[in-house]
């Protein structure tokens, strides 16, 4: 037996003995401090001034869509964008909101001002994500034209995205746009691009797992 | 000291304009006036009543401006620097 067992013994024979309703209450009490910790925590955290600014980007791209309908309102929208540029965040997140005005202008039928837009963002891939996102606006309306011109043009800021596989994927429905609008030489050329970044994956198994 | 006691004041009018603006019956103008009360909220630094007044705010529209220059404010207190770049660009 080990020599402090016996004096362990004695104190859980000691809380053991304490009557039930008293082991009751504090554990509702211990409970009951902690949702009043956690209450009082989440309070300060939602207080914070980082919190508000979360809400208020996160909460952009509806008020962006909704605003962007009614043609003398779109100063607020640009001037909202204009703010967003300037901003000093993370250049990817910065990137993200970004993309997510520019679909919101985009889905309200403003597709050359969500063009204009795309091109301030600084990050390739979302760049491309956000034209991806007009062209498919335009496809959908059946300006099939206006799309394959867009795509072609959305090519160079495919070929800046680093990472092979997202250049080869983006390639691919670039060259999908291409031949729906009917520009055949565009697409084989890209077919051909697309074909020598695929060789470019380091890891193909990653490929075939995404697929 | 002095400094305190006039965002104090403005505070104080803040929230009377902000009383006077939710007495409205008309929601446009509510708008208007909700959302200078939140860009005036955003001035004096306090993100939290800016934007909980901006939410009042019906229309889009407004409550993005108010958005923006809550957001504006944020960032050029962050960099005083950001201040000049606007005022540059809003004078184009």
């Amino acid at each position: 037996m080990n020599q402090l067992e016996p004096e362990f013994t004695s104190q859980s024979k000691l809380i053991a003995g304490k009557p039930r309703w008293l082991r009751w209450v504090a554990a509702r009490v211990i409970l009951a401090i902690f949702v009043v910790l956690a209450a009082f925590s989440w309070e300060l955290w939602d207080n914070r001034d980082e919190s508000q600014i979360s809400r208020i980007l996160s909460q952009s791209p509806q008020l962006v869509m909704l605003t962007a309908t009614e043609s003398e309102r779109f100063s607020i929208v640009e001037d909202w964008l204009r703010t967003l540029v300037f901003s000093e965040m993370a250049p990817y997140r910065r990137s993200y909101v970004m993309a997510s005005i520019v679909e919101a202008v985009a889905t309200s039928g403003r597709e050359d001002e969500a063009l204009t837009m795309a091109g301030r963002i600084g990050q390739a891939d979302i760049r491309f994500r956000a034209i991806d996102g007009i062209i498919e606006t335009l496809a959908k309306a059946g300006r099939t034209e206006e799309a394959g011109r867009i795509a072609g043009e959305a090519l160079e800021t495919v070929r800046l995205i680093r990472d092979a596989d997202s250049r080869s994927r983006s390639m691919a429905e670039v060259l999908e746009v291409l031949a729906k609008a009917g520009r055949a030489a565009e697409a084989s050329q890209v077919a051909g691009e697309a074909l020598e970044t695929t060789r470019l994956i380091k890891d193909p198994d990653y490929f075939d797992l995404g697929q | 000291m002095t400094k305190n006691r006039e965002t104090d004041k403005a505070r104080n009018a803040l929230a009377e304009a902000k009383l006077a603006a939710q007495r409205l019956s008309k929601s446009s103008e509510k708008s208007v006036r909700m959302a200078a009360v939140a860009k005036g909220l955003a001035r004096l630094h306090d993100y939290r009543l800016a934007s909980e007044t901006a939410d009042l705010c019906v229309s889009p529209g407004e409550k993005l401006a108010a958005y923006t220059a809550i957001f504006r404010e944020y960032i050029t207190r962050r960099n005083p620097q950001l201040k000049e770049l606007f005022e540059k660009v809003e004078w184009r």
